[in-house]
């Protein structure tokens, strides 16, 4: 069992908390992400399960056992730097070799495990090189080739792929979800990007300010965010302000986009509320792949009308920037190309949507999100 | 990328002129004899077993230094740069301050805290822990030289260790700690191999910096090392090639040395891991352990400080003569800094000539540095190269070198040394500045520029808005460590200054060293250079390192300084090995005399080139270069053997001196004359030769005082005996001709012998050795009475005495002479005339105060005016009419002369340059004769007069050489000094192993 367990950790710096009383539970082989903006305490919290930092308060178990005890080079854990941390002074072969030498593995053992990782990331006939010597893709081949020399437990990554270019970014991604799926080794993945995260993930959390926002699968977190902030992080969803009742107390739930006046928008979405009187604000969410706009003036009736401000050709879609009555900019995306269906600059379009796309977030959840 | 073309013709062109020029200049010299390419000076060098063991030495110690230096260096970065540590920069500074102090200066506190007779010794003397002192300098001063330079150098290996360590990423150290390694093993497998390039760069400064390093080993006349050597060789550059070949063999070996080293430990290349700036990890460590580790660094720095804590101490005594602690304590040598003539404006020059120097290093270390690091390939490399070229050669050879190729031009060091001075230093600082800067440059990314030039900046505002703050911290180290250098320069500042009004620090340290009155004053110079360099250096540390501010500092100081004064009057130029004293009292009697003559002032200008045989070498080398004039009026001072000698070239103008005064002098004292018939020259005072004694040194060992010459020999005084090098002084070499004459060419040799067996080392100046008796590190010393009588002054009569030897007194002439072509005739002719009036008579003899005497120096030297003897209160310690003596040696002048070089070179070749061979062998073992008959010596003059064949004179003296390292070899093996290097050699050698594993 290498589950990994990360406990009510807290961590301050000079009085400010970067980690502010998380708690994650990672389960055995599994890929988990720690997903956030940079300074949300996300590589902190890496560093400290790795010991390179001591946490405040908590407790991080490695299969059910506390590791807090243990020094950096007991906890057997493996640990991918940002910048690699390659040493400039040694061959690639020596900095995989590295780990084994200091951990005392025997010499034939050594051999056999280096020449396993080498291929395994497709490294070894460069292994007499230098750091220097070799291509950002490969610097960073070479960096996981050296943490997973010693067979840890548990594998960190420290956005591993920031200093790639696209292209490789890709490449190398697709090559980390094959080794995770050759190995199973339980892996957790800092990063700021959300293809990244979402992609190579079996869970993700999503840390802000030091605090957990929400954990779940890529889909959970993609299609029903519990704030704001998840929804604004994934993708780029729509967010309106809106408000939301009850005409009655088993009544779908009524919402209206602010500043406009139009027919309440029914969502099969469950909330709570005090009562039919009780109105609460929030924010709507509406995906713009769920948008559809017509400049038909035949399918005007009972639509929300707005104007569109640009046509964007994006490869296999196209972005439409749609401005409603009260000044709000939606996106819509759409891969039904017709040139001639009217939409252009300056026209009139009537917006629809799939009802079971849109998302209601009420402002209180918000803030119960951020106590969490 | 823009070109570089301007600031490329501007490098090359600095280059040559100061770069390749000297070098070649020296090159040429060392191959050509009577005009044609020849090596036979080369030939000479590699068969002679002396230079063999010189460039050993001088390796031996370099590496010695250098390992020492690294290892303090790695300890002490490691502890400041990884705990926190309390006070870090009051500790960091307290390790660094010992860089700003150059090291030669603090051999006058380390002698008297570490001299036999020091301070430390006394205190287990008086205690009766020990019986005998112990020699903790090293017979020879070598463990003195040593520690000296590894205090001093020490600092430069920490400061780039401590920038290695701070600069390496924290997450290297950290991939070690996760893939399992102990703290310990990621130390020694990715800290150490990372700090490699740091201390490799910083080690090759240490190293050439000791191997080149002439003032410490020249302060502990530690004579076996190659820089000492060269120094010696310099007065008669123009007539003795050997020099030049040994400068260019030096030169060779260090080059080869510098790349072999760089070509070992060099890396392949560096990738900068750094994206995101990270501090150097820190061990967390608990307040007193903390505190502990502080203790160590301040205990380290206490010890590295003591050479200035005694030389604050030295500066402030008034008295300090075999006491532990001084007897009186005074301010008034700091102020008197400021007031002396010589101290103030050295002040005043050095500082100019530094901040000169930093702003032209700067601009042309900045354009070399740019260059290298964005230029392409293969002009980065060429320009690289180019500005490393002085790293790997010594000052020295510089100095030299410039001496000689300027030598005529308009920047000759002759007329105005300041202009070769400030390209001197420029010259030998850059390499550092370049380094330094390059660094900047190559962590700076190329496109931060690039970018600057898209905006549409211009060069300079790209170079004053981008560049410089990108470079600003390298570029202030480099600066502060340039000006800082320049300061203190020694070897330049040596070599080319010559002129008291153009002294720079250290040549006015030197020259004070040098006084019997000096060393207090020179001890207080560099207490106010320390101390102002300490404060800027601190200062601009806080600052934050402002370029700006650290430049704008200097030039404040610059504006405030006084400035040499370069008023036009008369002037007279002068060769002289007399002292201040005696030079302040004449100067100032004579102008008042011309002034009411003329109603002009004069401005006298005197050079120093070094003792009495040091200026009978110089003149001879000048004429030879310019057989006109050599721009000096008048030789004044040293014994008339030398004059003799100089008469014989041709060499001097009669002195029209009138009959009413030649008449009132004898024309001889005991056989020996006291002027030249023609009036070439003409002696205007006397001296006399005899022993000075420790009485308190030899009371506390129990050891009679020595009565004679012949009881200098005696085995009792074995290495307590202190005499100097006839090559360098002529007060030395009389007495060895006095010793020859008295006792005849054998018995003379024997005792000669005897006396070199007991010595602990020959000095290089004849003041050095009143200096070993009042320090205890002789009991005796043979001096001339002018020397002695300052120091019995000085240090009282009940502690030391001068005595005059029973076997035979010797009185001699000290002379005056116009040489030939001289500039300002006229005024010479009254300056000699003026010499014999009985006004400058009671200069002499007379006591202070004495109506006509002198007014602030007691000069105590006999007259050659036999009247003034009844008339006048002597300041002499010898008080008897010296016309009247009984004991008299009667004193071949003539012979003297003629074999004057000859006995110098003889004596050289077998006691001087084999001295740490002979005083290892016991009486007995001692040579009992003549190493070459006598009448040899004068035949070998008569048939090939000594000096004129160059090449015939100099492997002569390298047969001798070879003759006497066997006749003392036979009986002795060599200890010392050869143990150390097996070690030394092994010890690198797998350091070399060790280092090339990482690459």
């Amino acid at each position: 069992m290498t589950s990994l367990s990360i406990r009510n950790i807290t961590k301050r710096f000079g009085g400010l908390p970067i980690l502010d009383n998380i708690s994650i539970d990672i389960e055995d082989g599994e890929f988990f992400s720690l997903l956030g903006p940079s300074g949300c305490g996300k590589s902190t919290l890496l560093r400290i399960i790795a010991g390179l930092e001591q946490a405040d308060s908590g407790t991080i178990a490695v299969g059910g056992d506390s590791i807090d005890h243990l020094p950096p080079q007991r906890r057997g854990i493996g640990f991918v730097f940002q910048n690699y941390a390659l040493w400039p002074h040694m061959t690639v072969l020596d900095n995989v070799l590295f780990g084994l030498k200091a951990n005392g593995t025997p010499p034939s053992v050594r051999k056999k495990r280096v020449e396993n990782v080498l291929e395994l990331v497709q490294l070894s006939h460069l292994r007499a090189r230098f750091p220097h010597e070799l291509s950002g893709g490969q610097q960073q081949r070479v960096a996981l080739a050296r943490a997973l020399a010693i067979r840890p437990s548990v594998i960190l990554l420290d956005e591993p792929l920031s200093n790639l270019d696209a292209r490789l970014r890709l490449d190398i991604r697709n090559e980390l979800a094959a080794l995770h799926r050759e190995l199973g080794t339980t892996t957790v993945y800092v990063t700021h990007d959300q293809d990244d995260a979402l992609s190579l993930s079996n869970r993700i959390a999503l840390v802000n300010s030091g605090q957990v926002a929400q954990i779940g699968t890529p889909t959970q977190l993609y299609f029903t965010p519990q704030s704001k902030f998840v929804g604004e992080f994934l993708g780029s969803t729509n967010l309106i302000d809106a408000t939301a009742y009850k005409p009655g107390i088993h009544d779908e739930l009524h919402v209206s986009i602010n500043g406009i006046s139009h027919a309440p928008i029914i969502l099969h979405q469950k909330l709570a509320l005090a009562s039919s009187e009780d109105k609460i604000n929030g924010t709507l969410s509406i995906r713009p792949e769920s948008i559809r706009a017509s400049c038909n003036p035949d399918e005007q009736s009972g639509k929300l009308e707005a104007v569109v401000v640009s046509r964007q050709f994006r490869g296999f879609y196209e972005l439409i920037e749609l401005r409603l009555k009260n000044g709000v900019t939606l996106n819509q995306i759409t891969t039904e190309r017709s040139p001639d269906d009217g939409v252009v600059e300056g026209a009139t379009a009537y917006i629809t949507w799939t009802a079971s796309d849109l998302l209601f977030l009420p402002e209180s959840m918000e803030k119960a999100c951020a106590r969490a | 990328m823009r070109g570089h073309r301007i600031q490329l013709i501007v490098l090359a062109l600095f280059a040559s002129l100061f770069l390749f020029y000297p070098l070649s200049h020296i090159l040429v010299y060392s191959v050509q004899y009577n005009n044609e390419l020849s090596l036979r000076f080369f030939k000479i060098l590699f068969t002679t077993k002396l230079y063999q063991d010189l460039i050993l030495h001088s390796l031996n110690i370099a590496l010695a230094v250098t390992i020492i230096c690294s290892v303090f260096a790695y300890f002490i970065a490691f502890l400041l740069t990884r705990f926190n540590i309390p006070l870090q920069k009051i500790l960091a500074t307290l390790v660094i301050a010992p860089l700003i102090v150059p090291p030669f200066v603090g051999v006058i506190g380390v002698k008297q805290l570490f001299g036999r007779f020091g301070s430390i010794n006394l205190l287990l003397l008086h205690n009766n822990i020990v019986e005998e002192p112990i020699d903790w300098l090293g017979s020879n001063g070598l463990i003195g030289v040593i520690a000296l330079q590894v205090v001093h150098l020490m600092p430069i290996l920490f400061l780039t260790l401590r920038a290695s360590l701070r600069n390496s990423h924290q997450s290297l150290e950290e991939a070690a700690l996760v893939s399992g390694a102990t703290t310990l093993f990621s130390l020694l497998k990715i800290t150490l191999p990372l700090t490699l390039p740091g201390w490799f760069a910083g080690a090759t400064l240490v190293f050439v910096a000791s191997f080149t390093d002439l003032g410490t080993p020249l302060m502990f006349d530690y004579r076996e090392v190659i820089s000492v050597q060269i120094f010696n060789m310099l007065s008669d550059i123009n007539t003795n090639p050997v020099g030049y070949s040994l400068v260019v063999f030096t030169c060779i070996i260090s080059i080869v040395l510098y790349t072999l080293s760089r070509s070992l430990f060099l890396y392949g290349g560096f990738v900068s891991t750094d994206k995101y700036s990270k501090r150097a990890p820190q061990f967390v460590t608990s307040k007193s352990t903390a505190c502990i580790l502080g203790g160590i660094v301040f205990a380290y720095g206490l010890m590295a400080s003591i050479p200035q804590l005694s030389l604050v101490l030295t500066a402030s005594s008034e008295r300090w003569f075999m006491t532990i602690a001084p007897e009186k304590l005074t301010l008034n040598n700091f102020l008197l800094v400021f007031s002396h003539p010589l101290t103030a404006r050295s002040i005043a020059i050095s500082i100019l000539l530094s901040a000169l120097a930093t702003i032209l290093t700067i601009l042309l270390g900045l354009t070399s540095s740019h260059i290298i690091s964005r230029a392409g390939r293969t002009i980065s490399s060429v320009v690289e190269s180019i500005s490393l070229v002085p790293l790997a050669i010594p000052g020295l050879v510089f100095a030299f070198g410039f001496i000689g190729a300027f030598a005529g031009s308009i920047i000759d060091n002759r007329v105005n040394p300041l202009p070769l001075l400030v390209f001197a230093y420029t010259v030998r600082r850059l390499p550092t500045l370049v380094r330094i800067t390059t660094a900047g440059f190559q962590e700076a990314n190329k496109s931060l520029e690039d970018a600057a030039y898209i905006v549409g900046a211009g060069r300079y505002q790209t170079m004053r808005q981008i560049i410089l703050p990108l470079v600003k911290r390298h570029l202030y180290a480099g600066a502060l460590l340039t000006f800082a250098y320049s300061m203190i320069e020694v070897s330049d500042s040596l070599f080319l200054a010559l002129e008291e009004k153009y002294y720079p620090i250290a040549k006015a340290m030197y020259a004070l060293i040098g006084r019997p009155d000096g060393i207090e004053l020179a001890s207080a110079l560099g207490v106010i250079v320390m101390a102002t360099l300490i404060i800027l250096f601190y200062l601009s540390q806080r600052l934050s390192g402002s370029t700006l501010r650290t430049l704008s500092a200097i030039v404040g100081i610059l504006v405030v300084a006084p400035r040499p004064s370069l008023a036009s009057a008369d002037e007279l130029v002068l060769l002289s090995p007399h002292w201040e004293g005696i030079r302040h009292e004449f100067s100032e009697a004579f102008a008042r005399s011309w002034e009411k003559r003329t109603g002009k002032t004069v401005e006298f200008r005197w050079m120093d080139v070094g003792g009495t045989s040091d200026i009978v070498k110089y003149v001879k080398s000048e004429f030879k270069r310019n057989p006109n004039s050599i721009g000096v009026d008048i030789f004044f001072g040293g014994g008339i053997d030398s004059f003799l000698e100089l008469e014989r070239f041709g060499f001097l103008t009669p002195a029209k001196i009138s009959e009413r005064v030649l008449a009132q002098i004898p024309s001889d004292i005991a056989g020996t004359p006291l002027f030249s018939e023609s009036h070439l020259w003409f002696a205007n005072s006397m001296s006399t030769f005899g022993i000075l004694c420790n009485l308190d040194a030899l009371k506390l060992l129990r050891k009679p005082a020595p009565r004679s010459w012949a009881a200098l020999a005696s085995p009792e005084y074995n290495s307590y005996i202190s005499a100097g090098d006839p090559r360098k002084s002529g007060s030395m070499h009389a007495m060895y001709e006095i010793i020859l004459q008295g006792y005849g060419w054998e018995k003379g040799w024997e005792i000669i012998y005897g006396i070199a067996g007991n010595t602990r080392r020959f000095t290089n100046n004849a003041s050095q050795v009143g200096k070993d008796v009042t320090t205890g590190d002789a009991l005796c010393g043979i001096v001339i009475d002018t020397y002695a009588n300052e120091i019995v002054k000085r240090v009282g009569e009940q502690h030391v005495s001068f005595i005059l030897p029973e076997d035979f007194v010797s009185v001699n002439g000290d002379g005056a002479a116009i040489l030939r072509g001289a500039p300002n005739m006229q005024v010479a002719q009254a300056f000699a005339e003026f010499l014999l009036t009985k006004e400058a008579q009671t200069l002499w003899y007379g006591k202070k105060g004495v109506t006509g005497g002198p007014q602030r120096y007691e000069i105590g030297k006999l007259s050659v005016l036999p009247s003034i003897y009844d008339t006048t209160a002597p300041a002499s310690l010898f008080r008897s009419n010296p016309f009247r003596l009984p004991n008299m040696l009667s004193y071949n002048a003539s012979l003297a002369s003629a074999r004057w070089n000859i006995l110098n070179d003889l004596f050289g070749a077998f006691i001087v340059d084999t001295h740490s061979n002979l005083k290892s062998l016991s009486s007995n073992q001692l040579p009992n004769q003549a190493p070459v008959s006598e009448e040899m010596i004068n035949n070998l003059q008569k048939t090939t007069p000594w000096g004129d064949d160059q090449s015939l004179r100099a492997q002569i003296v390298a047969q001798w050489s070879t003759q006497a390292q066997k006749l003392v070899a036979e009986s002795n093996r060599q200890a010392g000094v050869s143990k150390i290097p097996v070690l030394l050699l092994l010890a690198s050698l797998i350091l070399t192993l060790g280092a090339r594993r990482f690459r």
